[in-house]
This record gives structure tokens, C-alpha cells and sequence, in this order.
């Protein structure tokens, strides 16, 4: 045993701070009340108070913080998306993720790594080929690229795939990069409770009340708190909290699986994405494989995993990547995602007065964790939807103003 | 059926043809769902709760001329 720890057993206060306050009463009135307390519920209470002086903010999560969707996914940061809209969006993300480790003062591991997504098809090329440039004239690093770059990049890559889909190119974006997504909630809720935010862990909301299409009241399972403004960040969980209000949403929960290998030596110092082959693979700090696919086939508010999902993912990578069949598998897990038909956001305002919504993230919610953050709390503070964000708005399904993003934002199509 | 609008737009009442298409019930509840299997060829209607992922009732789909 170190001297260092053995110290700590004889000192009552602790030389380290707890990360965040742990409040053991809830107070009777809020300014704002956030449900959720993964990443986008914490960087919004963190910008709340950073930005426009609002700190009487409780932050209620269910579980315990970063426990969903936060702790699940598979940490890409990107924005070579379709829609100028999410093109703008997820870039203004990207570059609030590059500081954010001397922001929030703990190393995220930020690593950028090349982001390339693979056609295997002229028509994929063709998709690539828009996305390139709509990228580039929105000022991202987007281009399309041929087979030998790959090649160079990532000379262990198979590129006729076991014969069976060769690679023709590929969508190359070189900001493309991982970072440690557990450090970005707790960074986000230490600088965040620091600030004055509460985070109340193990409480679970069971009612939202109105009067006159006015938030009033917040109901939990430790009783009542007053406020007059409400933001829903429950990735998975929207439909339940939509129905305690009586909104009608398109959102639909399908679990998205992952999985991560033994850790081997650093080889792979890219991302790898096949849209045809449903697969994203990177390799994480601890030397990790992180792999993924499209979601599961049908509706089910679950985190069960499947072994349907890591045999047939495992088939697809080792047609990449055939020396991969000496390593094992060592975890697989599921988050529940809300889905949305056109593969966007939903944002924003709602028609309940002081009930704002950050739900409908899907399978591309990590990336944009501190820009959600950001633009919902300008949204909250002024009352009005921040310019970035008011494409993704609910009202937008009413009239046919979708945001198609499905060819960028996710493996399954 | 369960989960989602009225079948046929005009009964709508106020809601908009945007909600009537998109919006639906996202809770979990039982579904009913087209099934099928790929190597028989057959359709399945299933009737299958999306909380648990049980499945509370199966009927095989027939065609117009079958059903006579």
C-alpha cells in the first residue's frame, strides 16, 4: 500500500474534493429543473450557469449521472453530416470539444483520428460525393478519397473486404476523433456544481403539472419542486416524459448495441465506418476495440444485448480486419435511443410554455453533447430557440420541414 | 390497434396531416407487427409488447383467396 493512501486512513477530510455536491434535500422552487443528468443535461446546466448566470438549477437523474446514453456510446466526434443545418450544428460541436479538456479542467482525451466512412458502391460514392461538399462549403475537412488513401491510413485494412464488397473510396474527415465520454459528464457536472447546480442523484420524475399551458411543478419520488421551466434530456426514456404533458412526439425507442474487444497494442489510429456493412470500429486509448453497427430491427425498450448482434458484427469485421480473429470479445452492452424519422434532433421550444425538449438523439447524441448543452441553455435563458437549433424544432413534423439526415447520421440504411 | 393515430386522416379533429403521419404513441405497449419468416416465405401477424419483448399472439397472414 502506498504511504499516500495509507495517509487517507487516518485524516477525517479528505485532501481531494468530491467531484460534485451530493445535497440530501431537495429545495421547494427551482428556476430551472433538468431531467437527466447524462451529458446534455449537465453541460446545459453547466452553460445555464456559465453564460447567463442561472445556477438555482436542480439536475434530477433517475440512476446514477452519465448512466445512460453517456456511458454507452461509442464516443465518435464528428461533423461531416448532410444538411447544412447539421452540418453547422454538430461543427460548432466539434469545436467546443477541442477545448474542452482545459475548460472543464479534466483531460477528456480528445484524440483526433481521421474519420473515414467507407463506399463500397457507386452510389454510396455519390452520397460521399454530396457530403463532401457540402462540408467544404460550410468550411469542414470533407473529401472524398480512393482506395490507396485508405491503404496508407490504415495499411491492416482489407480493402476487397473478403471479396466480397471491395472498397472503391471513402468519405475522408480528418477532425473526426474520440474522447473519453464519462469524463465529459463529470466534468461537466463538477464545473456545473461548482457553479451552484444541484444534482440529485436517484431521483426519478413522475409528473410534470400545468396550469394554463404553463410548467408549474415538477413531481418526484421526494416530493413536489416549483418551477416554471423544465428541460427533458432523457435519451430513451422521451416518450414517457412527452406523456406526462400530453405532447405527441414521432420518437420511437430501439436499442443500439456495441461492444469492445480485449485491449491490444495501439495499431488502429483511425476510425473505420461501412455504412454497407453496418460497422464502425476504433481503437480507444486503452487500446480497446470499439465497434458498433446499426440498431436493432424492431422497437423494445430494453438494454438486453443479443449474441444475433456481436456474431453477425464480428462476421463484418473480420472481412476488414481478418487478424482479428485471435482477439476476444469482452463486453457488450445496449443503450435505448430515441429514434426520429428524419435522423435529426428534436430541439428546443415546445407548445408547453417553459417545457423545452432535448430529446430524438439517436445513435449521433455523444458528439453533440456540449452544443446541445450550449444552444439549450441560450433557448432556456432568452425564450427563444438559439439560430443553430431552430431546424431541429418539434413543430417541424407538422409541417413536412424534416431535416434528412439519415445518410450521414447512422450505419443502418 | 394500438399507438398510433386514427387510420383515416379525415377523422382527425384538429391534428395536422404532419402529426397525423409522424406522431405516435413512443411508450412501450403491445404492438401489432408483420413478421417474416425467411425461409418458409410466410407472413406472420404478431401481436408483441415492446416493454418486455413478449410476444402475446401470433396468426399466420393469409391472402385474400385463402381467407375465400
Amino acid at each position: 500500500m502506498s504511504l499516500r493512501l495509507l495517509k487517507y486512513a487516518f485524516i477525517e477530510d479528505y485532501a481531494e474534493p468530491r467531484y460534485f455536491n451530493t445535497p440530501d434535500t431537495l429545495n421547494d422552487t427551482y428556476d430551472v429543473v433538468i431531467i437527466g443528468a447524462g451529458g446534455h443535461g449537465l453541460a446545459c446546466a453547466y452553460y445555464l450557469a456559465r453564460d447567463h448566470g442561472i445556477s438555482n438549477v436542480a439536475v434530477l437523474e433517475k440512476g446514477y449521472i452519465g448512466g445512460g446514453n453517456t456511458g454507452r456510446n461509442t464516443t465518435i466526434i464528428r461533423s461531416n453530416y448532410m444538411t447544412p443545418e447539421g452540418v453547422l450544428f454538430y461543427d460548432a460541436g466539434l469545436k467546443l470539444f477541442r477545448d474542452l479538456s482545459c475548460e472543464l479542467d479534466i483531460n477528456i482525451f480528445y484524440s483526433e483520428r481521421g474519420h473515414y466512412t467507407l463506399a463500397h458502391s457507386d452510389s454510396t460514392l455519390r452520397t460521399a460525393r454530396w457530403r463532401a461538399e457540402v462540408n467544404k462549403h460550410l468550411g469542414v475537412a470533407s473529401e472524398l478519397v480512393g482506395e490507396e488513401h485508405i491503404a496508407r491510413a490504415c495499411p491492416e485494412l482489407h480493402t476487397d473486404c473478403g471479396g466480397n464488397q471491395p472498397i472503391l473510396g471513402a468519405l475522408y474527415h480528418a477532425p473526426g476523433a474520440v474522447a473519453r465520454h464519462d469524463a465529459v459528464a463529470w466534468g461537466y457536472a463538477r464545473k456545473a456544481s461548482q457553479a451552484g447546480v444541484e444534482i440529485h442523484q436517484k431521483t426519478e420524475v413522475v409528473g410534470i403539472e400545468t396550469r394554463a399551458g404553463r410548467v408549474e411543478s415538477v413531481i418526484t419520488n421526494r416530493g413536489r419542486i416549483h418551477t416554471d421551466t423544465v428541460l427533458s434530456a432523457v435519451a430513451g426514456h422521451t416518450p414517457g416524459v412527452l406523456k406526462m404533458l400530453g405532447l405527441e412526439s414521432p420518437i420511437e425507442i430501439y436499442p443500439l448495441q456495441a461492444c469492445v474487444t480485449e485491449p491490444i497494442k495501439p495499431w488502429l489510429d483511425t476510425i473505420i465506418v461501412s455504412g454497407s456493412m453496418h460497422l464502425y470500429i476504433s481503437q480507444s486509448s486503452r487500446g480497446e476495440m470499439v465497434m458498433g453497427a446499426s440498431l436493432d430491427p424492431m422497437e423494445l425498450h430494453s438494454h438486453r444485448s443479443t449474441f444475433e448482434f456481436v456474431s453477425s458484427l464480428c462476421d463484418q469485421v473480420l472481412d476488414l480486419f481478418p487478424f482479428l480473429s485471435e482477439v476476444k470479445i469482452n463486453r457488450q452492452w445496449a443503450g435505448m435511443v430515441d429514434m426520429t424519422p428524419d435522423f435529426a434532433p428534436i430541439m428546443g421550444t415546445t407548445p408547453v410554455d417553459g417545457f423545452f425538449l432535448d430529446a430524438g438523439w439517436g445513435t449521433w447524441g455523444f458528439k453533440a453533447t456540449p452544443i446541445s448543452g450550449k444552444t439549450m441553455a441560450n433557448t432556456i435563458a432568452t425564450g427563444r430557440n438559439d439560430e443553430l437549433i431552430t431546424a431541429f424544432n418539434l413543430s417541424r413534423f407538422e409541417g413536412f420541414h424534416l431535416v434528412g439526415e439519415k445518410g450521414a447520421a447512422s450505419v443502418g440504411h | 390497434m394500438t399507438g398510433v393515430s386514427a387510420l383515416e386522416p379525415e377523422f382527425l379533429g384538429d391534428s395536422s396531416a404532419g402529426a397525423w403521419v409522424f406522431n405516435r404513441d413512443g411508450s412501450p405497449m403491445v404492438r401489432s407487427e408483420w413478421w417474416y419468416h425467411r425461409a418458409t416465405q410466410l407472413w406472420f401477424k404478431v401481436q408483441r409488447h415492446t416493454g418486455t419483448d413478449q410476444i402475446v399472439g401470433v396468426e399466420l397472414a393469409r391472402t385474400n383467396e385463402e381467407s375465400g
